[in-house]
Formats: structure tokens, C-alpha cells, sequence
């Protein structure tokens, strides 16, 4: 990504005109000004945006106007000097990119005009009605035209922008703005004046982020909005096609700094209420979407959620089976055409399906059977899992604890036992199930410089996947003992010599671990637990976060999904 | 048309005896009906019964785009307002709607509005409850469901309270508004809170010429010169207001006409406004008015006028009953010279050669007196013929040259209903841009390209009200 501060458009002369232009439009807000129009860049419209919630102070009281606000002239002398003073790109998670700018705008000029009625008690007293409105004689209109004349406005702002997954933020930490005012009725002057420079306070630090949030929200999510239907609409599986709207709303979002003139277009259409209508409609679909107690999806069976990064209750577990688990990446192997899980999948009931998100996941035979596995992904599926299901951080995992019931506490002991009764650990490269598989791993961690800290410390704390991963084994096993039993006897043997030899192990997992181990740098890097949506991970990388099946086509939807 | 509740409001009044042209903001009424007169939008139909001697209601129904109503509820104890309240049928035209306004001059008002009280106070000691009455009225709209309650308390002969409210559940406008006036001593003074706004005002009126004098060679003067002003100031939002008038009323020498001239100031927003009203004949009214700013030079020159109407039919009859009047009215010529002789019942003790000057005196100035006996037998008989004529139907139009629009009130009797019906026609499409601008106003900024502008004139509002009561 990169920007552009395009200097070219303050060099002639017809910025003035068009902000004139716009000046104009955007305080007469009948006036629609013309979408085609352009307008210079996000920093002029930002000066435009200070100008016109300067007067909008004015069109509060309405009825005092009598005429509508003409923008006699502008004069902005100089271009305005934009810094980027600090610029951090991986920021996550709070932000895509976090930018702190400068602007720096001199010498600007800009003079309005109206009309105003100076009689304030007629105004006051226009809208009481009759009956207790008592009668005044000669108490009529008297309009005044009013020219304010803006002199030097010298504006000098530090400002933190942060670019998020569908909304832009900025703060202005540091603003000094400064301005000869120039009132045509001299008595007003001061007190106009004073209320001005009162109210500058409230617009950057309030008035101003919150428009400029609502704006670029709104834009953003419309944006994706349009993108997703367009796609639904065009393919029938919603996974297969999740990446093309996350590979579009990052070139929207690439637009939006100021690579293209899209942004201008937003800052013109958008008007400059503080709440737009669409946010509202938005919360009050939310709102009404908790009220319901239906306990069925509303939306359409394809869409998590009828708001983008949204979830709703009554979806609520489509998207614990979208969850990656085990059962679910590997659901193909999981369904033999008479299984019992096409028959709920029939049945869409929140109640049946609550069985899938907490129940299943476990290997499914077939993947043992075939070696369709594939580790790395089972071990991030289960951090994954581990992040979500703890809801403290500092809890400590109780993996040693609960690893094995009294029963299997025997079998613990004779580790040589398990592991002859069931060879297919050592087929998994499970690191958890000896101590010996451990040392191992460790040793690879110290192979690594770069995992070294966050290998070791997710050893002590963060093993937990491996635990629930283990469980289910163990459950497997109890299942399944014999099956596998038999077929693995014949492999046994290749299997203790990769186990055994380190040689072998470092070769087969150097990079895979590596890529690991980045992938835990970002998820678990962030100490806050995270809850994801659909729409928000668009714009992760994809191969660390395999929802269900979305990448592999070949493999059946997550069971709700199943047709 | 005056509202069935206004008219019990003035019967009222009349019959406490508070004059109503004392009031400062009634200073330039006459101006005001004959040019500004309401006119209705809507269909408004409004029948009124008087259920008994004191207790009144009224129901209205108003179809503008959707069926709305009031019903009103009024009552006092106040005595005697059977003599002033007529049904729709009885009624006299001149009652049911605002016209020009006759001031009756100071001095003569007070004579008789204090002879009549001090006849009432010989007469019976308890008189004085008489006149401190009160009203009490109350009006319920629906669907807005917006209340109105009213009450007129007339403490002692020289203050009367008046509270209003209005509460309205939908706005949130909870609105009382207190009204004390006190008229003592040739001046009304009024104070005034309305808490919508925290609205405070002063208002005060002084009638000169307390006593009846003599200007150039009009022997009997009927004349009054009031001068008045209000201040007020929203305690909210500190906004002021204030104005200064002068009224002077008069009667055309010859013909004993009526005529009213008004000058009003606002001095802080530089308005002027001049009236000149006058009833040319008996029947019609015109009144003319120049409005002027000294700030920024804006000026209007409105005119107005009404056409009383009756049928031929009855108005010769009328003639006939008003001849037997005026035949009456010479018994009570030279009633002034008769006040003179109050003492009559001391002529014993005056002596001789005192009353022989006395009677020279009278002897003189007879021709004098019967000159001044005859002007205000004149000026009494336009009032009087007037009161008692018996018009079917009023025409009411105005116009003025800034707004450049017409304004056409008919008014009239129709089978025991009153009827009102009025259209506001204008000329120029800059007005007509004007006014739907104040109509939207909410949204002050019109593109005038997007304003539909007809060609011909074309009326902006139209409306009928029927009333009945009986």
C-alpha cells in the first residue's frame, strides 16, 4: 500500500472555486452538489468539514436565516503541508494500520453571506400556538444581511488515523487553529466569535472523528455489503467465494488511501450527519434482531449474518460449526453416505446442531485410516479452539489434570503400552502423548531462535488444544481400539524410527514449525482473546484461518450448510 | 367570525363592564380587522349550544385532510349574559364578526360605566359581585388531544387576572400564561408571564382628555388621544421586544362619521407603521396602512375595506323602526345641560339675581347648546343606526402592494347559520415563493427553480366555516 498526497490540485487555482463550490452546496444542504464533481483530497476535505461544521452552528437555528448561505469567496494561498510523521502497518489487532499526520493548512481565507431576522422574538414566538400567544404590536421582521469574513485561518493539527477492518478513525490530538474573525455587525462579532472558538474544542475532538467513523463505516461496509450479495447471488456456495470479497474489499480499502479518487466520492456523497441514516437503520436491525427469541436464523441460509461483522444470536451456532474444528476440516471423511450426520443435517435446528459444536470434535476415522491429515493444520485448529474456549488468559491449562481420567491413568504410566496398543499417535507425530515427544519438540524450539519464547511459553500455558486433542483421542481410542489396532500394526515400525530419530523430525517439521510459529506470533502475540467473525476475517490471511472447507471445493460444507 | 367562545368572552366582558379598546394590544384593532382579517383554510363547521344561563359548549369539526375536532366547555356566573348572547338566528351580524371598533371616549365610558356602577352600588350593596365574576372555559382538540383551559377572574372593579394553558401530551408544550391587568385612573396597565420562553411583558395604555373638551368649533367633542406602550423580554433566551403607539379617535365634523388614526413605533427594529381607518358611510369601512423601517427602508401600503350588505325587504322595514328611534332621541337632547342642573333640587337656596344670570346664561348660549346637542345626536345616530341595522352579509377585501396578494372575506346569515368564507389570491410568483418559503419553513433554503410557479393567480388558501348555535 502507499500514499500519495497529490500537491498538484492546491497549485492552481481552481481549488478555490471548487471548494467555493462546495462551501456552498454543503451549507445549503438542499443543494445536492454534483457526485461527478471532484474535490482535491482527503486533506482539503478536511478543511472543507471544519468550515462547514463552523456553520452549521448557524443552521441550527434555521429560522433565523432568511436567506441561504452564499460563500462569497475562498483564498487558500498556500498547499497545505501533510506529514506523515509515523506510520505502523502491522498493528494488529486493533487497527490494519495506525498513521499519525500532520496538517498543516496557513493563510486560508473565506468569507459567507447571508441574511439573518433580527428580530429574535418574532422567531421565538413563530411557532407557539395562538391560544397563549400573546399579541405584540409592531413586532415585525427585520432582516439583516451579514457578511463574516474568515482571515488567516491557520490550522496545525497532530493527528492519530487509525485504518480499521471496516471503519477509519481519527483523533486530533493536537490541534491549534487560529483565525481573524470579521463580522459585518460589529456587535455580534464577539459574541460569534467567542461561541466559534468555544465550539472548535467540541468539533475535533468529538464532532469531527465521530463524522468522519460514521463516514468511512458506512462507506466501508455498504462497500462490502454490495460485494458479498453480488457474490452470493453469482455462486451457490458461499465458502468456495468467501476470498474474491475479501480480495475486493482490500483493494477498496488499498482505494481509500488515497491511491485512487474513490475516497473523494465518499466525502461528497456522504452527508454530515453526525448519524447516518443507513447506521441507524443498521443498530436498529441489530436491536431487533436481539429481540427476537426465534431461535432459527433469519437470514438466508448462505449468510452468517444479515449485517456484515455481525453476529447474531440465533445464528449463533452456524457460526460455532463454521468454527474450525477437527470435525468440520475434515468433514468429508466424516460422511459415509448413510451416516447419521446427513440426517441432521436435515433437520436445521439450532437445538440438533448444538451437537456439532461441542461434541465433535475429533478426528474422523477415515482421515486416521487414510493419513489425510495434516498436522500443522491440527494443531492451529486446536490453538484456535483453545483461544476461544478460555476465557481467562492467565488460567493455566489444565491439560496435565485432565488429560486422563483414573481409568487411563494406568495407561499414562505404561507409556510403553499405549503406544504399542495404539501406534497411531506416533503416526500423528502427536508431541504431547510422552514426555520424550516433548523433549523433542523443545529441542526444535531451540533449533528456532525465533519461536523460542513463545513456543516455551506456549508449552506451559497454551498446550490446552493439544489436551482437548488428546481427550479426543483418548476417546477415540476407548471407540476404536481394535480398528486401528490392526491397521496400523504394519507401520509400526517406520513410525518409531521418525519418532526416535531427531534427525528425521527436524527435517520433516523445520518449516512447517516456522510457519507455525508465525501464525501464532499473530494470533497469540495479541493477548486478547479473539472472536471472529466471517466478514472481519476476510481480511486475514487466509491460510491460517481454514474455516470449515472453504478453500478445498472438492470437500462437502459444514453440516448446516449441507444441501 | 368570531369563535362561539370569543363572543361569550366578550358578552362577558360587557356585561362586568371592562372595556375590552382599553387593552394596549387591541390599540390598532380597527386596522387590523379591516386588513389583516383571518380567513379560514379549512371546512370548519362549529355548533354551539348554551345549555343553560351560565354554562356553554361547543363542538367543532374541521376536515382538512384528515376529520379533527374540539369541543369546548365554558362557564361563568356572571349576570345578565342572556341579554348579550343571541343564538346564530337572533344574532346581529355586527356581533358575530370583528369590524370597526367605536371608541367611546374616555370620559364618557367611565361616566357611564361609574354612574352605572354607583347606580348598582345605591341600588344594592352586594353589587359589587356583580361585576367580580370570572369565566372559566376549557377546549379539548382531538386527535392531537392539545387542552386549553382558561380563566378570567375579575378580582374588583379594577383588576382582572387571566390565566391560560395549554397542554398538549404529543409536543411536550406545557405552556401557562398569566395575564394581570389593572385599569384604575384613565390607565390600564397590564403585566404579563407566559412560561413558554419565560416570556415576561409590560404593557400600558393612558387615555387623555378625561374630561370633555372644546377643540376649534366643534362645540360637542367625542374625541379621544390614547398613548401606549409594551416591553417584554424572553427571560430564556434574552430577546427583547417593545413598542410605543398612539390612537386617536374622532368624529368627521359634518357627517359625525367615525374615524381612527393610529401611530405605531417599534424603536428597536426601526418599524413604523401608520393606520387611518374610517366608516365612510353606513355601510362600508375602509381602512388604509403604511408600514415603514427605518433600518432598512422597507415600506408596504396595505388597504382594506368591507361592504355591509342587507336585504331590501327588511331594511325598509328597519328604516321605519329607526325613524321611531330618532324621534326617541330628541327626548334626551341636552343631556349635558341637564348634568349641569344636578343640583336642581337646591334652587331654593340659590338667590335671586344668581338665578336670573343663570338663566340669561342659558338664554345665550341656547343656540350654542342645540348646536352641540345636534352634533352629538349626529354622531351618536351613525353609531346607533348602525348597531341597529340589520345586515344579511359583509364583504371583506384586502389587499397590499409589497405582498401583492388579495384577500376576500364573505360573511353572512343563511337560515339561522353564520357563514364564513374566504379566499387569499396573489399576484406575483416572488410572493408566492415567499410564502411557500414561510410555509416550509423548516427548511429555509429553497431552490426556486424547484418552485413551481403558476402563471395565473392562483388562490393559496380557501376555506368555509359554518356556525350554529342556538
Amino acid at each position: 500500500m502507499s500514499f500519495k498526497f497529490n500537491e498538484d490540485v492546491f497549485r492552481d487555482n481552481s481549488f478555490n472555486e471548487k471548494i467555493k463550490e462546495k462551501l456552498t452546496a454543503a451549507l445549503n444542504k438542499g443543494f445536492h452538489s454534483d457526485p461527478n464533481s471532484k474535490s482535491s483530497s482527503n486533506l482539503s476535505d478536511l478543511n472543507q468539514y471544519d468550515i462547514i461544521n463552523d456553520s452549521n452552528k448557524h443552521k441550527e437555528k434555521s429560522d433565523i436565516l432568511k436567506s441561504k448561505i452564499i460563500v462569497k469567496s475562498t483564498n487558500f494561498p498556500t498547499i497545505p503541508k501533510f506529514e506523515i510523521l509515523d506510520l505502523d502497518i502491522n498493528t494488529q489487532p486493533r487497527s490494519l494500520v495506525k498513521g499519525i499526520c500532520k496538517i498543516i493548512v496557513k493563510d486560508a481565507m473565506v468569507q459567507l453571506q447571508t441574511v439573518i431576522e433580527s428580530n429574535l422574538l418574532l422567531v421565538n414566538m413563530k411557532n407557539s400556538p395562538t391560544f397563549i400567544k400573546p399579541k405584540l404590536i409592531e413586532n415585525n421582521s427585520l432582516e439583516i444581511p451579514i457578511i463574516m469574513t474568515f482571515n488567516q485561518i491557520s490550522l496545525e493539527a497532530i493527528s492519530n488515523v487509525f485504518v480499521k477492518n471496516n471503519s477509519l478513525s481519527i483523533s486530533f490530538n493536537d490541534v491549534n487553529l487560529d483565525f481573524n474573525f470579521d463580522c459585518s455587525i460589529k456587535i455580534l462579532q464577539n459574541t460569534i466569535e467567542k461561541r466559534l472558538k468555544d465550539s472548535m474544542h467540541l468539533l475535533f475532538k468529538d464532532v469531527l472523528p465521530t463524522v468522519l467513523f460514521n463516514m468511512s463505516q458506512s462507506w466501508f461496509t455498504n462497500n462490502h455489503n454490495t460485494t458479498h450479495n453480488i457474490n452470493y447471488i453469482e455462486t451457490p456456495i458461499p465458502e468456495s467465494t468467501t476470498t474474491t470479497p475479501t480480495k475486493l474489499f482490500d483493494e477498496s480499502n488499498l482505494k481509500n488511501k488515497g491511491i485512487t479518487s474513490l475516497p473523494k466520492t465518499i466525502f461528497d456523497e456522504v452527508d454530515l450527519q453526525e448519524l447516518s441514516p443507513k447506521n441507524m437503520i443498521r443498530l436498529s436491525t441489530i436491536v431487533s434482531s436481539r429481540h427476537t427469541l426465534s431461535l432459527h436464523g433469519t437470514s438466508g441460509l448462505h449468510s452468517m449474518a444479515s449485517i456484515p461483522g455481525c453476529l447474531e444470536k440465533q445464528n449463533l451456532y452456524r457460526f460455532i460449526s463454521r468454527m474450525p474444528s477437527l470435525s468440520n476440516y475434515y468433514s468429508a471423511y466424516r460422511i459415509p453416505p448413510n451416516s447419521d450426520t446427513t440426517k441432521n443435517s436435515d433437520k436445521i435446528n439450532c437445538i440438533n446442531s448444538n451437537h456439532y459444536s461441542h461434541d465433535n470434535n475429533c478426528l474422523p476415522e477415515r482421515v486416521l485410516r487414510e493419513k489425510k491429515y495434516d498436522l500443522n493444520q491440527i494443531i492451529d485448529i486446536q490453538n484456535k479452539l483453545y483461544e476461544r474456549s478460555t476465557a481467562d488468559e492467565n488460567e493455566k491449562p489444565k491439560r496435565r489434570t485432565i488429560k486422563l481420567n483414573k481409568k487411563h491413568k494406568k495407561k499414562q504410566e505404561n507409556n510403553q503400552v499405549i503406544r504399542q496398543s495404539t501406534p497411531t499417535f506416533e503416526k500423528f507425530n502427536l508431541p504431547i502423548l510422552t514426555d520424550e515427544t516433548k523433549k523433542t519438540i523443545k529441542n526444535e524450539n531451540n533449533n528456532n531462535n525465533n519461536i523460542i519464547d513463545d513456543e516455551s511459553s506456549y508449552s506451559k500455558t497454551n498446550l490446552s488444544p493439544h489436551t482437548i486433542f488428546n481427550e479426543n483421542q483418548e476417546y477415540f481410542i476407548e471407540k476404536n481400539h481394535e480398528m486401528l489396532h490392526n491397521t496400523t500394526i504394519h507401520t509400526n515400525d517406520t513410525l518409531n524410527s521418525e519418532i526416535f530419530s531427531n534427525n528425521t523430525v527436524h527435517n520433516m517439521d523445520l518449516k512447517d514449525i516456522k510457519l507455525l510459529s508465525k501464525k501464532r506470533i499473530n494470533s497469540l502475540g495479541s493477548s486478547a482473546k479473539r472472536m471472529s467473525f466471517v466478514g472481519i476475517n476476510n481480511l486475514y490471511n487466509n491460510s491460517g484461518w481454514k474455516w470449515g472447507n472453504e478453500d478445498n471445493t472438492t470437500v462437502l460444507p459444514p453440516p448446516p450448510y449441507r444441501l | 367570525m368570531l369563535d362561539f367562545m370569543d363572543y361569550v368572552l366578550r358578552a362577558f366582558e360587557k356585561s362586568t363592564s371592562w372595556n375590552r379598546d382599553n387593552n394596549y394590544e387591541n390599540i390598532n384593532v380597527t386596522s387590523d380587522t379591516l386588513i389583516n382579517f383571518p380567513i379560514p383554510t379549512t371546512f370548519k363547521f362549529q355548533t354551539s349550544d348554551r345549555a343553560s344561563n351560565n354554562t356553554f359548549n361547543t363542538l367543532e369539526i374541521t376536515a382538512h385532510k384528515q376529520v379533527s375536532g374540539s369541543l369546548a366547555y365554558l362557564y361563568t356566573d356572571a349576570i345578565g349574559m342572556d341579554k348579550y348572547i343571541r343564538g346564530s338566528q337572533s344574532r346581529r351580524l355586527q356581533d358575530a364578526t370583528d369590524t370597526y371598533r367605536h371608541i367611546q371616549p374616555f370620559f364618557a365610558k367611565q361616566s357611564q360605566s361609574l354612574s352605572e356602577s354607583h347606580e348598582k352600588l345605591q341600588s344594592n350593596k352586594t353589587s359589587t359581585n356583580d361585576i367580580c365574576r370570572s369565566l372559566y372555559y376549557g377546549r379539548i382538540y382531538y386527535p392531537t388531544s392539545i387542552l386549553e383551559a382558561m380563566i378570567v377572574k375579575r378580582i374588583n372593579l379594577h383588576n382582572q387576572l387571566t390565566i391560560k394553558s395549554l397542554s398538549s401530551a404529543n409536543n411536550k408544550l406545557n405552556v401557562i400564561f398569566v395575564n394581570w391587568q389593572k385599569y384604575k385612573n384613565e390607565n390600564l396597565q397590564e403585566l404579563i408571564f407566559s412560561s413558554d420562553g419565560a416570556l415576561c411583558g409590560y404593557r400600558f395604555l393612558h387615555n387623555f382628555m378625561s374630561s370633555p373638551s372644546k377643540f376649534n368649533n366643534a362645540l360637542y367633542n367625542n374625541a379621544s388621544f390614547s398613548m401606549g406602550g409594551e416591553m417584554w423580554l424572553g427571560l430564556s433566551t434574552l430577546t427583547p421586544g417593545c413598542s410605543t403607539s398612539l390612537r386617536y379617535c374622532t368624529h368627521a365634523a359634518n357627517t359625525g362619521r367615525p374615524l381612527t388614526l393610529t401611530l405605531s413605533w417599534n424603536p428597536l427594529f426601526g418599524h413604523i407603521s401608520s393606520t387611518y381607518s374610517a366608516r365612510t358611510s353606513m355601510n362600508t369601512t375602509f381602512s388604509a396602512r403604511y408600514e415603514f423601517n427605518l433600518y432598512s427602508t422597507d415600506s408596504n401600503l396595505s388597504f382594506g375595506c368591507e361592504f355591509w350588505r342587507k336585504n331590501l325587504a327588511e331594511s325598509q322595514e328597519i328604516n321605519k323602526t329607526s325613524s321611531k328611534t330618532e324621534n326617541q332621541k330628541h327626548h334626551h337632547v341636552v343631556s349635558i345641560f341637564d348634568e349641569t342642573d344636578y343640583n336642581r333640587h337646591d334652587q331654593k337656596n340659590i338667590p335671586e339675581e344668581q338665578k336670573k344670570l343663570l338663566n340669561d346664561i342659558t338664554h345665550t348660549f341656547s343656540s350654542s347648546l342645540e348646536q352641540m346637542d345636534k352634533e352629538k345626536a349626529i354622531i351618536e345616530d351613525v353609531e346607533k343606526k348602525f348597531n341597529n341595522e340589520k345586515f344579511t352579509n359583509v364583504w371583506k377585501m384586502a389587499t397590499s402592494l409589497r405582498d401583492r396578494n388579495i384577500r376576500m372575506l364573505w360573511e353572512g346569515k343563511f337560515k339561522g347559520f353564520l357563514l364564513s368564507a374566504g379566499t387569499e389570491v396573489f399576484l406575483t410568483k416572488d410572493y408566492l415563493n415567499s410564502v411557500i418559503r414561510y410555509i416550509n419553513q423548516s427548511d429555509p433554503v429553497i431552490n426556486e427553480s424547484n418552485i413551481v410557479t403558476p402563471k395565473t393567480p392562483s388562490p393559496i388558501s380557501f376555506g368555509l366555516t359554518i356556525q350554529y348555535s342556538t
